[in-house]
């Protein structure tokens, strides 16, 4: 199950806002954050393909302006077998 | 993984990502530790773009398990983008390339055979087209995505080897501008400043450039400086198409294309009529040149007044149309002139023209009348798209008109001292600049180059009106050797395809925008028989040398026979380039040894001449004395400022009358729509290799083509419908996305479908700037109907 680690920046004065509607995201995690619009953040998935769709969906909440991957393991994906075209 | 394990993983990333912003939380180190135990991290540097963002890639059991991002780093500040976080999924990648495989005609299948075969049959089909067609008749084409010591070997051994300065590189169609603006400008190429006034800087000036989509990093930085200091920085973004990066712009120039160097005269214009020029800086340091039929001839001051005058706000808003107002005109050049610090940021829009190097020249004139260069937080600087297009192709002698340390080819000095460096005899090298890339593949489809040799990049996509030159790569008398990881469109045309090791199966240095060198060892073995080139390069010329009995073409790979491949081979490719080929040249290296680089977090910034010098991290700011060396050891007086670059004798910085000029190719009845092309976040290049990541390609699955709501109901397109685009040159269908973002009377298209139907380069053009010989990418003439409603579409991947 991949795991990553994630800066979200929004604006000051907006984490309130922004962290409800990030916790209702399934696998998410927020650590803490450090008064500037910066949240800490961690995502745990059943796969890569799911954990990008819940970072995606991070930086459309509204309030976020970008979203900073810092952090990623992946050890369980690491021999890729999938085929390359999704359907 | 077992659940205790994934909580102390859990806890690693939560530590990781805090220690970025500052936050200390209430978890033990010994806990990290513990998370990351049995894994071994290798730090090296992303392989997805030219911002060099710097990774520890964390392996277990030979396999790559792990990312992060490197906090201390001065490129990525430990920040790493989606794109760059999952291209470990390329390592190991099932559809890898892993034998070498042959065949004589290109409608045959391939054949699996082994390296022996397939070096010996390289070498022959070079010699042969040496002994009958002569040394002009074999060519080297590379990629800005090389690693140093793979561009500099190669062409090293088709200069002094192989005896043609038939040497280029995919920079030819990205970079190629920005070069000539830098040398034009400047004396030198590559920026003066670094990321680092990114944090200092009270105006962004973003032209031509979607930084948020194809530099993700950087533009993180942009917005957090904007972010932290609301009041005090100003974001102006210059761009017909709204993009993502304008979302956090206080003022968005929105024009139509190609008119913008009306728009920065007009600014130049303003800032001598008002005064806000620096008067001291201009006259200490800069010389105004007007391009004469033959030659530049000096103008004094007044001359460019004159000249400038011309372009009063009102004719530029008047030619640059879109929200262009005289008044916008006047506060944007205000802005950029009295902020304490201004930094340019341009990519394409400005390079990929048919003035390309005119655009550059007029942004850095800004810069020069401003004196908004060589102090912290101010800069023109180029964005480099790939990731070692600077590093290896600019830096490296990876063009034809270059050899190494930026020595023009037809100055004899330059060749004459690179011949004596390299134990060649004098003369070896060919005085005569090679084709450039457009001239090449020209002379692919005339049959006059035999036997050519491409080296991670597809051309057979990324060439404009690139069906015309499939037609010579087609060639059966053109032997065709590609050097890749993965089947690419122009694999599909070769003779002989020789799958290589990537980024993190081998050890070797790229080179970022900003000037610095890093280093990425080898951390995991490569698949299959895949092999590193600098192998694959050294093994050919043996066999090449013996072929064409020519024992110089044996001396190039002298010093590196028998060396192992993983660490020594390219550790001595490196030591050589460096410490000779870059001794006392602008981009000295020398003290940007591997041993340096490995202990470091980022990497070296030349100049750096020491050790010692490089350790601390080299030359954050070129030609200031006090930080560049070079500015101290070349200093002729006592300014504080030393122009020692290269390519200007008089240590001047040059402001240029360039006129406005237009496309090469403007819309008319017929073809009424200027076409555009550009990067999407997801994807990068011909999307060979985030085609095959199913997280990106799912993200974004194909090309569709943005047409403006105005335009859109004018003829009757819907979201999601069929469009047709068509040019002079060929046509795509694609569905189309109805959105407020190019202008009215433009479309815009992503670049890196495979699919024939969505490859935008069948329809964009190949005129090129006269100067930079780089293709105008951005501006084609063009036609759109609307073919069907929505058709479900398949992704498309070139396949064996
Ligand atoms: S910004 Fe560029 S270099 Fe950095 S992680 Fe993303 S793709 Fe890689």
């Amino acid at each position: 199950m991949p795991i990553g680690g994630l800066v979200v920046s929004c604006g000051k004065g907006w984490e309130d806002r922004v962290m409800p509607k990030i916790l209702e995201l399934p696998g998410v995690e927020v650590h803490g954050s450090n008064g500037k619009g910066d949240l800490v953040v961690v995502v745990e998935a059943e796969t890569s393909n799911l954990l990008e769709t819940v970072v995606e969906a991070i930086s459309r909440v509204d309030g976020v302006l970008t979203v900073g991957m810092t952090y990623l393991n992946f050890e369980d994906e690491s021999n890729p077998k999938r085929p390359a075209i999704l359907p | 993984m077992s659940l205790t394990r994934r909580e102390f993983i859990k806890k690693s990333a939560a530590l990781t990502a805090a220690s970025y912003v500052g936050l200390n939380l209430p978890l033990g180190e010994t806990e990290r530790a513990r998370g990351e135990e049995t894994e071994k991290w290798v730090r090296g540097t992303c392989r997805l773009c030219g911002v060099g963002c710097r990774l520890d890639l964390g392996v277990k059991n030979g396999k790559a398990v792990a990312l992060r991002g490197v906090a201390d780093s001065r490129t990525n500040l430990g920040y790493v983008c989606m794109k760059g976080m999952l291209f470990y999924k390329l390592i190991g990648h099932p559809d890898r390339l892993t034998k070498p495989l042959y065949r004589t005609k290109k409608d045959q299948p391939f054949k699996e055979i082994s390296w022996d075969q397939a070096l010996d049959i390289a070498a022959r089909e070079f010699a042969k087209a040496v002994k009958e067609h002569g040394n002009d008749s074999v060519a080297y084409y590379g990629s800005g995505q090389a690693q140093t010591e793979e561009t500099y070997l190669f062409q090293k051994i088709f200069r002094a080897g192989l005896q043609t300065n038939n040497v280029e590189g995919n920079p030819r169609l990205c970079m190629a501008s920005a070069v000539g603006g830098y040398v034009t400008s400047f004396g030198a190429d590559e920026p003066i400043g670094s990321y680092s006034n990114i944090e200092k800087t009270n105006c962004f000036f973003i032209i031509g450039s979607n930084m948020a989509e194809a530099h993700p990093v950087i533009f993180r930085r942009v917005m957090r400086r904007k972010l932290d200091h609301p009041k005090d920085v100003t974001v102006i973004n210059v761009d017909p198409r709204v993009s993502p990066t304008s979302r956090i712009a206080d003022i968005h120039l929105q024009f139509k294309p190609g008119t913008d160097l009306a728009l920065m005269n007009a600014m130049a214009n303003v800032i001598i009529e008002e005064k806000l020029f620096d008067e001291k800086f201009v006259s200490d340091y800069c010389v105004f040149k007007k391009q004469e039929e033959k030659e530049a001839k000096t103008v004094d001051f007044e001359a460019y007044k004159e000249f400038i005058s011309e372009y009063t706000p009102e004719k530029a808003a008047a030619i640059c149309g879109g929200n262009i107002t005289p008044d916008i005109i006047r506060q944007v050049s205000r802005t950029f002139a009295q902020s304490k610090g201004t930094v340019s940021m341009w990519c394409m829009g400005l390079n990929q023209r048919i003035r390309g190097v005119w655009a550059n020249n007029l942004v850095n004139n800004l810069h020069l009348l401003t004196g908004q260069i060589c102090r912290p937080g101010a800069d023109s600087l180029s964005l480099t798209g790939q990731p070692n297009a600077c590093g290896g192709v600019r830096e490296g002698g990876g063009l034809c008109h270059i050899l190494p340390g930026h020595r023009p080819v037809e100055n004899d000095k330059a060749r004459n001292q690179v011949e004596e460096l390299w134990g060649v005899p004098a003369g070896r090298i060919p005085p005569k600049p090679g084709l450039h890339t457009m001239a090449l593949f020209s002379a692919v489809n005339e049959g006059k180059i035999k036997a050519i040799w491409i080296n991670c990049t597809s051309p057979a996509q990324s060439l404009p009106n690139v069906d015309f030159y499939r037609k010579g790569m087609r060639r059966d008398d053109v032997f065709l050797v590609c050097t890749d990881v993965f089947p690419t469109k122009t694999t599909e045309l070769a003779n002989l395809v020789l799958p290589t090791a990537f980024h993190f199966e081998k050890t070797g240095v790229y080179g970022c925008t900003e000037r610095r060198s890093q280093l990425t060892p080898k951390a995991v073995d490569p698949p299959g028989e895949a092999k590193p080139e600098v192998w694959i390069a050294r093994e050919w010329t043996l066999r090449l040398a013996r072929e064409l009995k020519d024992p110089v073409i044996e001396k190039c790979i002298e010093p590196f026979k028998g060396l192992e491949e993983g660490w020594a081979l390219p550790k001595a490719v490196w030591d050589e380039y460096t410490q000779k080929l870059t001794k006392g040249r602008d981009n000295d290296l020398r003290g940007a040894t591997y041993e340096v680089m490995k202990g470091m977090a980022d990497g070296v910034q030349w100049p750096a001449p020491t050790e010692d010098f490089a350790r601390k991290g080299g030359t954050e700011i070129k030609f200031v004395r006090g930080i560049d060396p070079m500015a101290d050891s070349e200093a002729k007086d006592d300014k504080p400022f030393q122009f020692y670059g290269p390519a200007h004798a008089d240590r001047k910085l040059y402001v240029w009358l360039r006129p406005h000029a237009g496309a090469a190719e403007e819309p008319d009845a017929e073809y009424p729509f200027v076409l555009s092309t550009g990067r999407i976040i997801d994807h990068w290049h011909t999307s060979s290799m985030t085609g095959r990541i199913p997280e990106l390609m799912r993200a974004n699955p194909y090309a569709f083509i943005e047409v403006n709501p105005k335009d859109a109901a004018r003829l009757g397109i819907k979201p999601g419908d069929m469009v047709e685009v068509e040019s002079h040159r060929g046509k795509n269908v694609l569905p189309a996305k109805v959105y407020e973002g190019p202008i009215e009377g433009m479309v815009f298209v992503y670049w890196h479908d495979m699919d024939e139907d969505r490859m935008i380069n069948k329809v964009c053009k190949d005129a090129f700037d006269p100067i930079s010989k780089e293709p105008e990418f951005k501006i084609s003439a063009a036609r759109i109907r609307r073919v069907s409603g929505s058709v479900p579409l398949k992704p498309y991947i070139v396949s064996l």
